[in-house]
């Protein structure tokens, strides 16, 4: 199967007063037609920071001294503005966390889904419109044509997040970047928001980048999951194959580490430690200082990566796996 | 320890009349018209025992924090009375409240332990500020008890003197924790104090909330939207929808034999990871009714109620007992729960 977004080798790094931040250290994800990725981290772990350089929306005191970022084809990190225009919006959208802060609120949310279709291609007004009704409906707004004319502070959060699904997804993308897209809202909504999107990616055979710090999250709605931590990939693997067998002492942590509905309190156990500050000289893998696995070979220069043998598409960032 | 019976509160809010046009057709009818009420806590009666740890769950705008609010004494009820220790707390005005010894003995621990925390006072200062203001310290003789409460929640001695910005999330949810355990506590609100937190502290922080529990014997209200933190933490649970309870019980009650459709919802909405067994979803359709002037005669939960039938708009069906400790508020309680029990 041919990746339709292969993020190879990235690097970030921003410029700070404190120095150089190193957030994000040869990052390597992909995504097939039609899959789900969930990238698992958590805060400062510098998933957000690679779906912004995905999107080519990253601050201006950021830059990317390696990595390649090929979409279908395209080599988005050297394309100029104005074809990375006409990518973005129309064949990969995101959405984001706090719905009712990026949306424009004191426009008509119906309007604000035609500014995209206008943007993307010529379209008649009164095509616009139903257009527009139709992105709505997608998306199961009940009444949708009463609810293009609503001003966002008049809808729910939930609501309000459909309404920057229909957004995103009005020129039919073919690959949709989710940032904590339920974060915020309630645990029903959250549940209904997330089966609206596997569905919509089922009918459309749309890709679906899933960035969450919630594992089982991940575990319910990816095919594939990357665990990152402090801007490392440190194991990617379908979702089955890591659930069985974590082979990374941080995706085995965060597993102990979430409660579930059969967790006792006393099998729940904490991952030690922190992140380390990225702007400092940082050791070749990064968890080394919070791992109960580490040795002297674990500071190693060299390659990192390895493949699991036993499990096809399963690889690891570890010299001392589980 | 805390007994709360009939518990309300209304806010009037506006229908959309001007006030002079209000005075109008009061005069008119030859009666003022009354605004119409925002019920965002109705007729709430429930109990904690000493030492005991209840969980309160229900979706934004349910009214847990309102609740909260009220039973810490921070605005004032409409109706409705609230026992703590035999005293009548609903009974004293808020600005009063603040002096009686109650205002120690019901402490909270709020949401994000960043915003609150005041940015320039060091970890002392935060722990010592109740302890000033309540039991009337100076600081030199607060520095002992500091101590002793910090060394209590796990939080190291040295970082006393530093400011909220040069601690962790984990570190400061310790703060906030020791600056309400400070006036010794013996009801804790715990308003998700783990929502703000990474998975890998917050298993840290759960287990000094239990521990601390059995320790001090004091009793916990934790509220939450987490329900699989809240079954790991509470003994009771009970579940609120638009102002009212609709299912309250045991931990293992609520969670394996709910039996109002409203809390069967939630739990079949919490993310399973492969290894737990799936739950088939059920899927609230719209949004909640109106909690303005809602009409007695018809349940809350109606028109997002999977079973929603005739008789649900006809009479509001009131908290029955299930079994002991157990009570739901829905005409249909005992299907659902056959039902539930059938999925396992």
């Amino acid at each position: 199967m041919s990746a339709l977004l292969e993020v190879s080798d990235l690097s970030v790094e921003f410029r700070s007063r404190a120095g150089t931040v190193h957030v994000l250290d040869h990052v390597a994800l992909s995504i097939a037609r039609g899959e789900t990725l969930a990238v698992v981290g958590e805060s400062g772990s510098g998933k957000s920071v690679a779906a912004f350089s995905i999107m080519g929306i990253l601050d201006d005191a950021a830059r990317i001294p390696n990595g390649q970022v090929q979409f279908g084809g395209m080599d988005l990190l050297n394309a100029n503005r104005r074809d990375l225009d006409e990518v973005r919006g129309r064949e990969m959208a995101m959405i984001f966390q706090s719905p009712r802060t990026a949306l424009n609120p004191i426009r008509k949310v119906g309007h604000q889904i035609e500014d995209v279709l206008r943007r993307h291609g010529p379209v008649a007004r009164g095509d616009a419109k139903r257009r527009a009704i139709e992105a709505l409906e997608q998306v199961r707004i009940p009444d949708p044509a009463r609810r293009y004319d609503a001003y966002p502070f008049e809808l729910s959060g939930g609501l309000c997040q459909r309404v920057m699904i229909a957004i995103a997804l009005c020129c039919k993308p073919r690959l949709l970047i989710a940032d904590e897209p339920i974060t915020g809202l309630d645990v029903t909504t959250q549940a209904t928001i997330m089966d609206l999107l596997a569905e919509l990616g089922r009918e459309t055979g749309l890709a679906t980048l899933l960035i969450t710090h919630d594992l089982a999250l991940a575990s319910q709605y990816a095919d594939r999951i990357a665990v990152m931590h402090a801007g490392q990939v440190v194991e990617t693997a379908p979702t089955a194959s890591l659930f069985a067998a974590p082979r990374h002492p941080y995706t085995a942590g965060l597993m102990a580490a979430t409660p579930t509905s059969t967790t006792s309190l006393d099998a729940l156990e904490s991952v030690p430690g922190r992140i380390p500050p990225l702007n400092a000289d940082l050791p070749v893998c990064r968890f080394a200082e919070r791992c109960p696995r580490r040795v002297a070979e674990c500071d190693d220069p060299g390659p990192r990566f390895d493949a699991d043998v036993q499990a096809p598409d399963h690889y690891f960032a570890c010299r001392r796996p589980l | 320890m805390l007994d709360i019976q009939g518990l309300s509160k209304l806010y009037p809010v506006s229908d959309g009349e001007s006030a002079p046009m209000r005075a109008l057709r009061g005069w008119a009818r030859h009666q003022p018209r009354p605004a119409p009420k925002l019920h965002a806590v109705d007729d709430v009666s429930f109990t904690i025992g000493t030492g005991e740890s209840v969980g309160l769950v229900g979706e934004s705008g349910c009214g847990k924090s309102t609740l909260v609010s009220l039973i810490t004494r921070l605005i004032e009820p409409s109706a409705g009375t609230i026992l703590f220790e035999g005293k009548d707390i609903a009974a004293i005005n808020t600005r009063a409240f603040a002096r009686t010894p109650e205002r120690g003995a019901i402490q909270v621990v709020f949401q994000d332990p960043h915003d609150s925390l005041n940015p320039r006072h060091s970890a002392f200062d935060a722990i010592a500020e109740p302890l000033r203001r309540l039991k009337k310290r100076s600081t030199a003789e607060c520095r002992p008890r500091v101590a002793e409460l910090a060394r209590d929640v796990g939080f190291p001695e040295e970082l006393l003197d530093r400011l909220p910005h040069q601690l962790s999330g984990g570190q400061k949810a310790r703060v906030n924790i020791a600056r309400a355990l400070a006036p010794e506590p013996r009801l804790l609100v715990l308003d998700e104090p783990t929502s703000a937190l990474d998975v890998s502290v917050q298993a840290v922080i759960l287990k000094l909330l239990d521990d601390l529990r059995t320790r001090l014997g004091i009793s916990y209200l934790f509220v939450s939207h987490d329900l699989n933190v809240v079954r790991l933490l509470c003994d009771r649970v009970i579940v609120m929808y638009l102002g009212r309870i609709v299912e309250t019980g045991t931990a293992e009650q609520v969670f394996e034999q709910a039996a109002h459709p409203y809390t069967r919802a939630l739990i079949s909405a919490i993310p399973r990871t492969i290894e737990e067994s799936p739950v088939e979803r059920i899927h609230l359709p719209g949004d909640p009714r109106s909690p303005v002037n809602p009409d007695p005669n018809v349940c809350r939960f109606y028109g997002r109620c999977p079973r929603g039938v005739d008789l649900c708009q006809e009479s509001e069906p009131r908290l029955l007992s299930m079994a002991p400790e157990h009570s739901a508020a829905c005409h249909f309680a005992e299907e659902v729960q056959e039902s539930a029990l059938a999925q396992g």
